[in-house]
């Protein structure tokens, strides 16, 4: 139906109307201090006065922690500690862009990337793959899209050399969108997901995707596997999630219609591509895989149940249904472990939600454990090497708790806003 | 509400990889917060509007919003109406003390043009920078206002008339 047009003299009104609303001033969003990693979920996030938690709990839950802290020591699976190199550990910040600093310093060491200039003030995701050993990190640079992706997507992939303290480009999509980066477990190459739009179908993001690798001593970039089509509508997306060279494997989830659903799991295996369906509503971000590449787990939403599987046999799955009004769509791997930490919320029953305990569970061996009591762990990021984590409380919004995870020994205080974790060379 | 405010966060924070709720998100909010705050004359309840209009587009297939901005616009308003509704039963019974409208609500109040605007009636507001900011076509404004399209071309006709005399003379 045709519009109606607006007189030219209003048309000139109606400009200075979009300047002025354009003019207004945005308060700052209810910003995380903390992102788990990208493609992880990451809790919470209203000022930590909006979650009335009260005092005989946390008195209750300190008295536990102290408690049930001790008992961690007690897990068979827990990997040998590092030496304690503190002064060699270092964080990427995200301030105006990822910033490289270590952990006991708060000198700059390196930037990645400046924040892409965008209409609003909350900083975008930081998309990035550590690599095994720690010490480079290859990270995805936002630019402005291609035809038909929307207006910023992630457009080249870069690698930060903490050794030599130095960035080189890897890859440039001008046609295409980056969606996720693995290291090989070689750390000798880098597995992508790339998506575009073929033109035919929605304007508003990819509608193919397919693997890529990366050899770093070559440089060679190779596509891999089957691209999806999600059709003339919807997103599809390909999220790597394994490259085990030595074996020939590669893993990836799959989400075609709606991106916030992982639809299926694609396994290469040699060359062969095969895949089976995940059913149940799968969060995409929820689900990962143990440094091993054996297990895979992730969130189900249709029963808000933690769901691990061995990556080629889903019908070998093992499920954790949580107790009537609970949920559980946090869930963090600790590198270099079987170990897989989770977290429960009420938010099916209460408002505003509590986060009730922190818990670790090696599929398929054992039950779970309780490693915090306290209600108020809302997230979670490891180091590269699993020795400690980072973790979010709400009762403290602004901060973020060092916790050494054998022992639970607090290690210190940090008040920016954290998304990985690298070893960079001895001062 | 938190709990919902809870659900949105995890999925936007999640930055995945083609993080498409994210990239949306960073650059809707700032949009949905001026255009609303510009509607409604104040930023209180803006930001839970928001979250609110985010959580229930995230729960619904893409395919179905054809102007994503213009679409979380007219949920954050409805949900809006909801809240302002249910705070005037609240207060009207004394179980809730009158907000007190925020500092930064100063800030539409200096803006000529949005004063003018604040004295339009709400509907009137609500089609202008529906139509005009998020670019919704009468159809969209329509159905997302549940009104007939004859009576959007009219209202939208009207308000520009009204805030041009209001404007006076050039």
């Amino acid at each position: 139906m045709k519009e109606d047009t607006v007189h030219p003299i209003d048309d000139d009104l109606i400009v200075r109307l979009q300047a002025a609303i354009d003019g207004l001033p945005v308060p700052a969003a209810p910003t995380p201090v903390l992102v788990v990693r990208p493609g992880r979920d990451f809790a919470p996030l209203r000022i930590a006065a909006a979650i009335g938690l009260s005092a005989m709990t946390l008195v209750a839950a300190l008295v536990l922690g102290a408690a049930i802290g001790e008992r961690r020591a007690a897990l068979s699976s827990i990997p040998p500690s590092p030496a304690r190199t503190a002064d060699r550990y270092g964080i990427i910040v995200a301030s105006g862009g990822p910033v490289v600093r270590r952990e006991d310093d708060a000198t700059q060491i390196a930037r990645l990337y400046d924040e892409p200039i965008h209409r609003g003030g909350s900083e975008l995701g930081v998309l990035h793959g550590v690599s095994p050993d720690g010490r480079r990190v290859a990270y995805w640079i936002w630019g402005a899209s291609p035809p038909g992706l929307g207006s910023l997507t992630l457009t080249k992939l870069a690698l930060f050399d903490a050794n030599s303290g130095t960035t080189r480009e890897l890859l440039s999509l001008p046609d295409a969108a980056g969606s996720g980066v693995v290291w090989s477990t070689d750390g000798s190459g880098l597995l992508v997901g790339v998506g575009w739009n073929s033109g035919a179908a929605s304007a508003n993001g990819p509608n193919l995707a397919r693997l890529r690798t990366i050899d770093l001593a070559t440089g060679k970039a190779d596509d891999v596997g089957p691209a999806i089509d999600s059709g003339a509508s919807g997103n599809a997306t390909l999220r790597p999630l394994l490259w085990d060279r030595a074996a020939d494997r590669i893993v990836a989830l799959a989400a075609a219609g709606n991106a916030n659903y992982a639809t299926s799991i694609v396994v290469i295996d040699h060359g062969n591509a095969q895949s089976y369906v995940l059913d149940g509503h799968f969060l995409n971000y929820s689900i990962g895989i143990s440094s091993d590449g054996k297990t895979l787990a992730g969130a189900r939403t249709r029963d808000f149940a933690l769901v691990a599987w061995p990556v080629a046999d889903y019908a070998a799955r093992t499920e954790i249904v949580p107790k009537p009004g609970e949920r559980i769509l946090s869930l963090w791997w600790r590198p270099r472990s079987d170990q897989l930490y989770f977290a429960h919320d009420n938010g099916l029953t209460a408002d505003p939600a509590q986060w009730s305990r922190l818990e670790v569970w090696r599929p398929g061996v054992d039950s779970p454990r309780v490693v915090d009591p306290s209600p108020s762990v809302m997230g979670i990021l490891f180091r590269f090497d699993g020795s400690a984590y980072f973790a979010s409380y709400a009762t403290a919004f602004n901060s973020l708790e060092l916790v050494e995870t054998d022992s639970g020994r607090h290690l210190g205080t940090f008040s920016e806003r954290i998304v990985g974790t690298l070893l960079l060379p001895p001062r | 509400m938190h709990y919902q405010v809870n659900v949105i966060q995890r999925q936007l924070r999640a930055a995945d990889a083609e993080a498409t709720w994210t990239r949306r998100y960073a650059e809707l909010r700032p949009r949905l917060v001026r255009a609303l705050a510009a509607t409604v004359g104040t930023y209180a309840g803006v930001e839970d509007a928001v979250q609110e209009a985010f959580l229930a587009a995230i729960a619904r297939d893409d395919r179905e919003i054809a102007n994503l901005g213009g679409w979380l616009y007219t949920v954050a308003l409805r949900h809006m109406r909801r809240t302002r509704r249910r705070e005037v039963i609240l207060q009207a019974l004394r179980f809730r003390r009158p907000d007190v409208a925020p500092e930064i609500d100063q800030a539409i109040a200096r803006i000529d043009l949005l004063a003018m605007l604040g004295q339009l009636p709400q509907r009137e507001r609500e089609l202008l920078i529906a139509k005009h900011y998020f670019g919704s076509t009468q159809d969209e404004i329509a159905a997302g206002f549940r009104m007939k399209r004859g009576t959007v071309s009219a209202t939208l006709s009207r308000a520009i008339t009204k805030l041009r005399a209001l404007e006076g003379p050039e």
